[in-house]
């Protein structure tokens, strides 16, 4: 069993990510999802965004929510890398694999993960748009979304 | 002792401090001693208190603790 964290500013290359996770799960995972979080353009408004996080802390509690899923679901992998800095439309924020012998497992953990890193992760985001910078806070779809693994 | 602000707050009281707390602190005189008469903003529904990378309530002791965070509600991925 893997779990590979990563935060940091550099640019998230999804391809090798998961193709590494694919070499290191061979022969024994039958699955291998992943999750690719990109920054969108909403019509322009927002022009960059700004995550910010707590060194040390942000990654330990990351490792909690992937510690969990892969309880959950047996998983065999699980790589999970989050941008932090400036970012422009386009760019990859977060990406999520989940490598597991049948499939619904693996689909569900790259769910499970996102919605806890939605929601629960001590992240903090800023949007630049054209009327300056905005903080902003889960909405109630994150919060939601999340319960959907509480219930 | 090391104060540590996050996000919004960081914006508000500067990212970072240093306060010398006397044996009875607790994060409630953390607080008045980093914000004075803004201390409301850090009582405020949805602030979260990190003590050495743990949740602690506004009566933790600081004790011999290193690093007091304050923490915005998060904003996700």
């Amino acid at each position: 069993m893997m779990i590979k964290i990563a935060v940091g500013p550099q640019e998230i290359n999804p391809e090798a990510a998961l193709s590494a996770l694919r070499v290191y799960v061979s022969p024994g995972a039958g699955a291998v999802t992943s999750f690719t979080g990109v920054m969108r353009d909403e019509s322009g408004e927002a022009s960059a965004l700004i995550l910010e996080h707590y060194p040390g802390y942000t990654e330990a509690e990351i490792q909690k929510i992937a510690d969990r899923a892969s309880d959950r679901f047996g998983l065999l992998g699980l790589v999970v890398h989050h941008r932090i800095g400036r970012m422009v439309p386009g760019e990859v924020i977060v990406f999520v694999a989940a490598a597991s012998a049948h499939r619904r497992e693996a689909f569900e953990a790259c769910d499970y993960v996102m919605d806890y890193l939605k929601s629960a992760a001590p992240l903090w985001k800023k949007e630049e748009g054209p009327k300056g910078e905005t903080w902003i806070e889960p909405t109630d779809r994150d919060r939601s979304d999340r319960q959907r693994w509480e219930d | 002792m090391k104060i540590v602000f996050l996000g919004r707050l960081a914006e508000q009281f500067g990212a970072s401090h240093t306060i010398e707390p006397t044996e009875s602190w607790t994060v409630a005189e953390a607080i008045s001693a980093c914000a004075g008469d803004q201390a409301d903003m850090l009582t405020a529904p949805g602030i979260s208190y990190v003590l050495d990378h743990e949740i602690v309530r506004i009566g933790t002791p600081l004790a011999d603790a290193k690093e007091l965070a304050f923490l915005p509600p998060v904003s996700g991925g």
